[in-house]
């Protein structure tokens, strides 16, 4: 019953916030934080104890809500439980200058545990619950602002949000109706059934892909991502970084491995569509992404980018590509909550959120900008980085595949990030009125304690990756 | 090697609270250094060092230092630590002087690196590093022209550092060990993906060695960079690029030809190019910019006869390393020198220095030997490694008797005469040419810290060029190293008639181009040079800066189109949605939604001009945003997905249907 715990307590917690709304903000700030926290060692008490399996309840006879963890949900739980706390520490002194921060932490809160909810989930029905319940929570943050723009861009959301769970629910019926059963099975539920026909299966597929690939902002279905840039910094980075975008990859790869299965797939010979939808996702966000001033926007296009090299890696179906996919989800969710966590800092302190504003400001924010620039070098996937391990990886996982394609939109792509991102550094550090008098204006401590911690994860898992590594490598040899 | 990692660390600390005491601690962290690394020769001497440190990057990381490396990091370490000291006074006018040696030092750290480096990812891990970090030392001056200088600089990084990985991650999809020696071992089982492997690798390399097509950033940063930095970058960093070059040929191309032939051509392009465009430079750091292409030219020269001469090859590959330790001594010399004159003056232009060193004997004389040196004046150390290098090249020419090796060695001495040539361009106008305005008086207190490193250089450069034998020995262990036996090595006499009588030639042609094209064509009335190349006359504002926008526009604009249909189509949807709606509300909500949509209308004609302006796609676009807002955004969500799953659904029944047919 314990394995029920960490999604509820988040949602009761929501549940308290609403109805201690009149307390003050210390107090509000005191309880998130004592929750935040309380999850994870709930979670790693979860892990300690070995607990796998739980089933709540039963619709019909073989419609069930049912959890269970694996290596694959433990990996993502603990990041989301992680970078959940950073931001919850973040937006503590963020949302100071918003309105209505109570409905935020509320909401705020459920998230964390709907994502938990997705992490945990042991087949295809919960995953799908969740998933659309994640929409549902975290549409009142970006819409948070109540302007015209934001409510414009909500409705954006939703519309993609939905419209993606809506096929999603399609290719659902189709497993179901093939299959009779949807847990999720290592190697593939589709593994031994026998006598399927095929393009049944292809177009099933098809459909699931592109149902979760929208919240993974696979291109075409990516434009929701850089309109919901409007929210508060504290979602944008958790929207990019951990819960949604990440929800949409978690799914496609519980999709790839444990619905269908490489074997499957392969005979289908449906990657090659799906890789070149990964292709041109890393190419149009990369691109897009230096023609944006905005810099929320163009780190929003970034994502877009990085989350194709993620798909990439999903798509490719082999080990290493795998791998790659996997520890660049890691690291992609660490580094770019690093990066807009900045910007955050950036616009908090100084009102600037253009990118030609920027010039000296490094001067003024040294710590902010050189956590910017260490997450950028990360993001390009300069060795001695994170992001070259993962880069590493995919890359001979494309080579793997015999697709030297992929290697070169890779290192194009690496290329591109290198110049929407660096110039940002330079102009901020080395540029700038001579003689100025310089004003030291670093965030307060508790919005540059997750910066820094985050960039320590960053360095450390760029210098050390083999904890990491053999965790994501036993995973992959039990799935593929 | 650690230690310059933490070493900068440190500087940056200390150097916050007190200047002196960090000025203090990095001279004495190099010199310490330095020493260490001369400390360890016995021990490299009897045999190689090699450790690595598990689990570091994933992969480990292996050191590994033989002759090869260690005369290599010798010399960086040498000029490194000289730099620093000279630092210490270069350095006290300009600002943000913390970063500069917490970078500097890094830079060193890294460098190091590359040179120990055992396997190939850590050889490109710290050469990345050291590109980054010696960025910031060239852009140190912050102004415009040394940011579009770095501009270049770190675009050129980028793209080596993305071609070196291309390179190594198709050779280790292929062999599948990273250690440079058990590639060696396996290369015979690579098929022909091994010329497009080292050809990406080449490149990548090459990048860094300023060869040709590729060198446009290399004029521009050490010209932009402070003199101690020019100096490390043309004396050290370049060589990391052609360090590279050799890893690569004497890794995988022990039977090309095509490629060898390749790398030989380019060195002469380089070299020739290099002194060429020095001819006309008036800027003394350009010049000597240019002239550090053409040196590069001449390794890069060495590394391709290397490759030709195969088993036979050891003059070569004395030749090329030998010219990379020397020009590694002469270059600091040399910028050293002008960094000298730049403390003082301020100035760079040759013309506006006119006479002014006459005042300065000691820099002046140093200057000398460095040009001597340069030069490949018998007696100092140039003329040591250009001999191996054109012996090697007459050797070459024995083998293969092919006519193309007399036209390379007419390069080759053209290409000598006019680095003789444009180094007296200098010599003469600022050390030797009367005063113009014989009342500028120039605050220059030549302080003993920046004269010492400079004076050192000096001497060691005379030094070697009298008693080559003792580096010459050494270099015998680095040939077998790479895999030329050493036999033939050891017999050549540097002081033979046909060595003296290039050199003599080339000086002839070098004076015969100082006195009839420099002094001659490159002089207005008044004396002063100018430079007749046009301003934006270079392959990069003319080739590539066109090339990558217009590949970038042409991205650009297919990806935005692209995004432009995305959005239409979902704002297309948005509005089919609103017309559902106008039917499904009671009439009053209808005419109101046609009173706002005729006063939308209204609007428009209003502002009509404004809108035929704008392509139609975008008006349309524009218009249905307009109708979008006005539509509750959840029903329109389910009309849309409503009729999104018809349309699949009636989609797959119909493919089903075939099926079934």
């Amino acid at each position: 019953m314990i394995m029920i715990l960490p999604i509820i307590l988040p949602i009761i917690c929501g549940f308290l916030l609403f109805v201690l709304r009149d307390r003050s903000q210390r107090e509000r700030n005191f309880l998130v934080a004592l929750f935040a926290i309380f999850n994870l060692s709930v979670v790693l008490l979860i892990l300690k104890l070995g607990i796998k399996e739980l089933h709540i309840l039963t619709l019909g006879r073989t419609l069930k809500l049912y959890f269970k963890l694996d290596g694959l949900g433990v990996l993502f739980t603990l990041l989301v439980s992680v970078l959940w706390i950073c931001t919850a520490l973040y937006a503590f002194v963020y949302m100071d200058h918003e309105k209505d921060q109570n409905r935020f932490f509320i909401f705020f809160m459920c998230s964390l545990g709907v994502t938990l909810g997705v992490a945990f989930s042991g087949n295809l029905f919960t995953l799908y619950a969740f998933y659309e319940f994640l929409t549902l929570a975290t549409f009142p943050m970006v819409i948070h602002a109540g302007t015209k723009e934001a409510i414009e861009s909500g409705k954006k959301y939703l519309v993609y949000s939905f419209g993606g769970a809506a096929l999603v629910l399609l290719g659902m019926i189709f497993v179901y109706g093939m299959t009779g059963n949807l847990d999720f099975v290592s190697h593939g539920l589709f593994q031994n059934m026998k006598g399927i026909n095929h393009q049944y299966m292809f177009f099933t597929f098809l459909v699931m892909f592109i149902g979760f690939g929208v919240k993974a902002a696979v291109v075409p279905f990516h434009s929701w991502l850089p309109s919901a840039m409007v929210a508060p910094t504290p979602v944008s980075s958790l929207l990019h970084a951990a819960a949604v975008v990440k929800s949409g990859i978690f799914a496609l790869l519980r999709l790839v491995y444990f619905i269908f299965g490489t074997q499957i797939l392969k005979e289908l010979n449906i990657t090659l569509i799906t890789s070149i939808l990964a292709g041109v996702s890393i190419l149009l966000g990369s691109i897009l992404a230096m023609g944006q001033k905005n810099l929320k926007k163009r780190l929003a296009y970034s994502t877009v980018s990085q989350l194709g090299y993620i798909t990439l890696g999903i798509v490719l179906l082999n080990e290493k590509a795998l791998t790659g996919g996997l520890i660049h989800m890691i690291n992609h969710a660490v580094i770019k909550i690093t990066l807009f966590f900045c910007v955050g800092a950036i616009l908090v302190m100084t009102h600037k959120k253009n990118v030609d504003e920027l010039k000296g400001i490094g001067k003024e924010m040294p710590i902010t900008m050189g956590c910017f620039t260490i997450a950028s070098i990360a993001l390009i996937g300069i060795p001695p980085t994170n992001g070259f391990v993962s880069k590493w990886y995919l890359a001979l996982g494309a080579l793997d595949a015999n697709r030297i394609l992929f290697l070169v939109v890779l290192l194009i792509s690496a290329f591109l990030t290198a110049s929407y991102l660096l110039p940002i550094s330079i102009a901020a550090f080395f540029r700038g009125d001579e003689g100025k008098v310089v004003e030291k204006k670093d965030p307060p401590l508790m919005m540059l304690i997750p910066i820094v911690f985050l960039t320590g994860i960053i360095t450390i898992l760029g210098l050390f990756p083999n904890l990491l590594l053999h965790f994501i490598k036993t995973i992959v040899a039990g799935i593929i | 090697m650690t230690l310059p990692f933490a070493g900068s660390l440190g500087s940056w600390m200390i150097g916050r609270k007190n200047e002196k005491v960090r000025d203090f601690f990095n001279i004495v962290l190099t010199s310490v250094i330095f020493l260490l690394v001369t400390m360890v020769f016995p021990i490299i001497r009897r045999g190689e060092i090699d450790f690595s440190l598990p689990h570091f990057m994933g992969v480990g990381v292996d050191i590994k230092l033989d002759m090869l490396r260690y005369i290599l990091l010798w010399m960086t370490t040498a000029i490194w630590a000289l730099a620093t000291i000279y630092s210490t006074q270069y350095l006290t006018r300009y600002k943000n002087r913390n970063r500069y040696y917490g970078f500097f030092l890094l830079t060193l750290g890294s460098t190091m690196g590359v040179f120990l480096a055992g396997d190939i990812l850590s050889l490109l891990m710290f050469f990345e590093v050291m590109s980054f970090t010696s960025y910031v030392l060239v852009i140190h001056d912050e102004d415009d022209n040394a940011h579009e200088a770095g501009r270049t600089y770190l675009v050129m990084a980028i793209i080596g550092g993305l071609l070196l990985l291309t390179g190594i991650f198709l050779l280790f999809q292929n062999v599948e060990v990273l250690n440079l020696d058990a590639i060696r071992l396996r290369v015979r089982e690579l098929g022909n993906i091994k010329y497009t492997i080292s050809i990406l690798l080449i490149l990548g390399f090459g990048i860094k060695a300023g060869m040709f097509p590729l060198h446009i950033w290399l004029p521009k940063a050490y010209a932009a960079s402070p003199s101690p930095a020019s100096a490390v970058l043309s004396g050290v960093l370049a060589k990391t690029g052609t360090f590279g070059i050799i890893i690569t040929v004497s890794m995988l191309l022990n039977d090309s030809h095509v490629i060898v032939n390749l790398i030989l051509i380019l060195g002469f392009i380089t070299m020739f190019l290099g002194g060429f465009f020095a001819l006309f430079q008036t800027n003394i750091k350009r010049i000597l910019a240019y002239s550090s292409m053409s040196q590069m030219g001449y390794i890069l020269v060495g590394i391709g006869l290397m490759g030709i001469l195969k088993e036979d090859g050891a003059v070569a590959v004395q030749g090329t390393i030998y010219h990379m330790f020397n020009h590694g001594i002469f270059k600091g010399l040399l910028f050293f020198c002008v960094g000298l004159i730049y403390t003082g003056t301020h100035i760079l232009d040759i013309n506006e220095l006119k006479g002014f060193g006459r005042k300065y004997p000691i820099t002046g004389l140093c200057f000398l030997i460095g040009l001597f040196g340069i030069t490949g004046v018998p007696g100092f150390n140039g003329f040591i490694s250009k001999s191996l290098l054109h012996e090697a090249l007459s050797e070459a020419h024995h083998l293969y008797h092919s006519n193309w090796f007399i036209a390379a060695e007419w390069i080759f001495t053209i290409s000598s005469g006019m680095t003789v040539a444009y180094m007296l361009k200098i010599f003469m106008k600022v050390f030797i040419e009367k005063e113009k305005l014989e009342n500028i008086s120039y605050r220059m207190k030549l302080c003993f810290r920046s004269i010492v490193p400079t004076t050192l250089l000096a001497i060691m450069i005379a030094y070697i060029g009298l008693f080559p034998r003792f580096i010459y020995n050494l270099m015998g262990d680095a040939v077998e190293i790479l895999g030329y036996s050493s036999h033939g090595a050891g017999e050549i006499s540097f002081f033979s008639y046909g060595n003296l009588k290039a050199v003599l030639l080339s000086y002839c042609i070098g004076v015969g181009i100082y006195v009839f094209v420099i002094n001659g064509f490159l002089r207005n009335k008044g004396g002063d040079y100018y430079n007749p190349i046009p301003k934006n006359f270079s392959i990069e504002k003319i080739i590539y800066i066109p090339m990558g926008k217009g590949i970038f526009a042409i991205g650009h604009h297919i990806f935005h189109s692209l995004e432009n249909v995305i959005n239409f189509s979902y704002n297309q949807l948005d509005r089919i949605s609103n017309v559902f709606k106008a039917f499904k509300h009671d009439k009053k909500d209808e005419e109101k939604e046609i009173i706002l949509k005729l006063e939308d209308v209204e609007e428009l004609s209003v502002e009509g001009r404004r809108f035929s302006k704008m392509p139609s796609v975008e008006r349309i676009v524009s218009f249905s945003q307009e109708l979008g807002l006005k539509a509750n955004s959840i029903t329109v969500s389910i009309y849309i997905f409503a009729s999104m799953v018809i349309v699949i659904l009636l989609a797959f029944i119909l493919q089903n249907y075939n099926i079934m047919l």
